[in-house]
């Protein structure tokens, strides 16, 4: 799973999920939760999760603020107002497409 | 184990050694980098800090930081194109509407009026081209300035001086070959001429005028460091 191209498109929908459990967070804090909640069977790389944040930023789902955090600035994310109503159409996006593709790979357990 | 003051410097260089000069992008790449080397001291403390930022920079990828600097250069010029559609679509409402349709009445009768319309039209283009420049001008040694005061150099200040992509659309010399004295000017071409060119101001305007200075101040207030820069 830790190598698999699947999350992908799901990593918009983390970050936010991420992001409306916690007030804010951090780019190198959020590889660790997800690393953490999915006891190291998901990995985002760094190469993705900075573009992926600089997008959801610049559609203005989320805000920034920079803060002195011991000897260097750290760059906080937060979800905006808009990004909190964002969250919840990606949960559910993604709850949809969970239950579609349980449909196709294993039919029997949803007949049940 | 943290990483000092030194070593923090010695990953600002690390940055600008692979290709990232913007300091606002610089900076959210340090944090991670030293993140990314103080938990390996956590697992290993005899680590050399040069051996643990080579093993985070792999982390990157083959790429190393050139994808994160292009993906935050096309974000912050979508934001800035987005914001000044935003913007732009007011002038297209009440009561603004009627400042633009007024700007469209006059210079069409203005064209209307001129001995050669074709001249008119090109003087037209060449003012605003003079201010086109000056503003770039302006904007590009604002960022030398900055930078020679501070030695930082910011990547909003780079998007805003080129007006977030708008500046190859609103360079006017690209549209000089369509000149054409021998041309004809019926009420058509003439109204249309005259819709596009207060249209294009209105673009220019709300850039230079209304979002350039929002976004400044937007990043003012995330990055306090950019706000002492101002008042050197």
């Amino acid at each position: 799973m830790g190598n698999s191209n699947l999350y992908k498109g799901s990593l918009t929908t983390i970050i936010l999920k991420l992001l409306e459990e916690h007030d804010k967070m951090y780019g190198y804090e959020i590889t660790q939760k997800v690393k953490e909640l999915t006891k190291g069977e998901l990995k985002i790389t760094e190469g993705a999760l900075y573009p992926s944040l600089h997008k959801l930023e610049a559609d203005g789902l989320l805000d920034v603020e920079v803060v002195k955090v011991d000897n260097r600035l750290r760059k906080y994310y937060k979800l905006t107002e808009q990004g909190t109503k964002e969250t919840v159409n990606k949960l559910s996006e993604l709850q949809d497409y969970i239950k579609t593709m349980q449909a196709l790979v294993s039919p029997k357990l949803i007949l049940e | 184990m943290k990483v000092n003051q030194e070593q923090i410097e010695d990953l600002y260089a690390f940055t600008r050694k692979h290709f990232v000069e913007w300091y606002d992008v610089q900076t959210e790449i340090v944090d991670h980098l030293a993140n990314g080397v103080e938990a390996q001291w956590q697992e290993n403390p005899h680590l050399n800090f040069d051996e643990a930022l080579k093993n985070e920079f792999k982390k990157f990828g083959i790429f190393g930081f050139s994808g994160i600097v292009e993906e935050k250069t096309n974000a912050l010029e979508k934001y800035y194109r987005k914001e000044v559609w935003r913007y732009l679509k007011g002038y297209f409402k009440l009561p603004k509407i009627i400042l633009t349709g007024f700007g469209v009445w006059g210079l069409y009768h203005i064209l209307q009026y001129s001995r050669n319309t074709e001249y008119a039209v090109i003087f037209f283009m060449a003012g605003i081209l003079c201010f086109f420049f000056i503003y770039n001008l302006k904007e590009s040694n604002k960022i030398k300035k900055t930078h020679r005061k501070t030695g930082k150099k910011w990547l909003f200040e780079k998007v805003i001086a080129q007006l977030g992509g708008f500046i190859h659309l609103l360079n006017i010399g690209i549209y000089m070959p369509l000149i054409n004295f021998d041309r004809q000017w019926d009420t058509l071409a003439t109204l249309s001429f005259s819709v596009c060119a207060v249209i294009y101001i209105l673009l220019f305007y709300v850039s230079v005028k209304v979002v350039s200075p929002k976004l400044k101040e937007k990043l003012s207030k995330e990055h306090p460091e950019y706000k002492l820069s101002l008042n050197l």
